[in-house]
């Protein structure tokens, strides 16, 4: 390969570069559903229950086993793996908390309501919201009490009983009264308030990337990324188009496209954001619901959900920082490296559901070759 | 159906700018359809902060339009995706203004925000083109 000459950047693609450097990362948005989200204690209590294998039916499964701290909060797995399978991929939790939508469908509105659904789904924890307060009950009583009151009374209550899960849990969870319901369910909410909070401690570090961009704002020389890194920052804000999704700080829009990815082989077929909408819409566990701390006016992104046709097949733009470590790649795993990911870019395919947003940017060999290492500098 | 485009172009420099109180600076567009005009006024568009728009709701001559029913739809025709909001006209301030809620963009480039007026001279959709 000849020598690569020095990237020269434009004024436009300097803005551009500045804009999603950790430098220009806002402070933590504030969560009003969830009163404890900057609470020390709580993020302590959510600590332990996020490294506890006690939530699970079968004693096994933690937040922890899927996010795993030493790897990024990943598990590398294709889908991921709880107590059964999964059908899509485990999702990055650094910078999360940033995210108005949770999921790779966003059927959550906060972390904390996030945190409730893989407790309760049969491939991951799959343990039920009473044996989940019971366990709060035994090992965790003091710390609960301090940070959110008095438990109810549940020495009545079942070993297990919920909404979903086993048919005699479900039996067992309709078969309870509405305040006991209401009463479960609230402890069940603390807990994911507290496991948010501790989420919330978990933000980016700096790249490589970010010193470079700091230094080309500076207008100082930096080797912070190698010429031909350089070259692939200035296909990843130009030719490639890629800050049009992967944009800010996160390199993330925070929303939902669809880029015509295939189905992920023996999957079932998987809708994206279009059914997530009514989900999170009717949850309990929303901005808007019994359970959250927020004013209405606080939940403007529920209250204003979009719900139109281009949802169709749409997942969650994912932010890009530390990528090159999370293989495989998109919502269920499709693509093992990241070569695969940019061919796929490249390609542009149509898709077989919905309308793919892309547009081939017809990047050359050498071109691609450059991306590819711009994007492990993240 | 005439329509007509109010263009705006705000620089890139919107992208690197923090969020920070100056920065809710009036900010107002006008469009002019064949029988309405509408003005809007608000805090200058940040990508992904969601806004609250007002509505003035006038005819050629300039009364005010009351009691509009307005539908607000869009998105970036580029990239075949619609808003990332649903945005809905929330209160009806009197005198042809109306509180328009969960104005929201998020990504740079070009959107469309469609305004679909229905009121008592008749139904007519404006656009309003908007360059983050």
């Amino acid at each position: 390969m000849s020598t690569l000459r020095a990237q020269q950047f434009s004024s436009a693609d300097i803005e551009v570069i500045a804009s999603l450097s950790i430098s220009r990362l806002s402070a933590l948005p504030p969560d009003p559903s969830n009163r404890v989200a900057d609470d020390p204690a709580a993020a302590d209590l959510g600590r332990s229950l996020f490294n506890d294998v006690r939530l699970s039916s079968r004693g096994d499964i933690s937040c922890s086993s899927c996010h795993q701290e030493t790897l990024g909060f990943d598990d590398h797995a294709l889908p991921g793996k709880g107590v059964g399978s999964t059908t899509r991929r485990t999702m990055p939790l650094v910078g999360a908390a940033y995210s108005p939508w949770l999921f790779w469908d966003g059927r959550a509105d906060s972390l904390w309501a996030q945190a409730l659904g893989p407790l309760e789904a049969d491939g991951e924890h799959a343990i039920s919201r009473v044996a989940v307060a019971h366990l709060v009950d035994r090992f965790y009583r003091a710390d609960y009490v301090r940070l959110f009151g008095p438990l109810p009374p549940l020495a009545s209550l079942p070993a297990g009983a919920g909404p979903f899960g086993t048919p005699v849990e479900i039996t067992a969870w309709q078969a309870l009264d509405a305040k006991t319901k209401a009463e479960i369910n609230q402890v069940f909410a603390n807990v994911g308030k507290a496991l948010a909070a501790f989420e919330r401690t978990l933000v980016p570090s700096r790249s490589r990337f970010d010193d470079f961009a700091d230094a080309l704002v500076a207008g100082t020389a930096s080797t912070s990324l190698s010429p031909l890194e350089q070259r692939g920052l200035a296909l990843f804000v130009g030719k490639g188009q890629c800050t049009q999704c992967h944009s800010g700080p996160l390199f993330t829009d925070h929303f939902f496209h669809n880029t015509g990815v295939p189905e992920a082989e023996g999957l079932p077929l998987d809708l994206g954001r279009m059914p997530a909408v009514a989900t999170v819409q009717n949850s309990p566990f929303n901005c808007l619901g019994p359970y959250s701390d927020a004013r209405p006016t606080d939940c403007a992104e529920l209250r204003f959900i979009a719900d139109n046709d281009s949802l169709l097949r749409a997942f969650k733009t994912p932010s890009l920082r530390n990528i090159g470590q999370r293989a495989p790649y998109m919502h269920a795993g499709q693509f093992a490296d990241l070569d695969s990911v940019v061919e796929h870019y490249n390609d542009a395919p149509w898709a077989k559901i919905g309308v793919s947003e892309l547009h081939r940017p017809g990047m050359t060999t050498e071109e691609k070759d450059a991306l590819l290492a711009f994007l492990g500098s993240l | 159906m005439f329509l007509r485009n109010a263009v705006m172009f705000a620089t890139t420099l919107l992208l690197s700018a923090a969020p920070v109180a100056s920065m809710a600076q009036e900010w107002t567009v006008d469009a002019d359809g064949q029988i309405y005009r509408l003005h809007i006024a608000g805090a200058e568009p940040v990508i992904n902060k969601i806004d609250t728009w007002t509505l003035t709701l006038t005819d050629p001559a300039g009364s005010p339009v009351e009691k509009a029913v307005i539908t607000v739809d869009g998105g970036m025709p580029a990239h075949g995706h619609g808003l990332p909001t649903k945005p809905a006209v929330t209160e009806d301030l009197g005198e042809g203004r109306y509180r328009l809620e969960g104005v929201k963009f998020n990504m740079d480039g070009r959107w469309v925000v469609k305004f679909e007026i229905d009121a008592s001279n008749g139904t007519e959709e404006i656009q309003v083109a908007l360059d983050l």
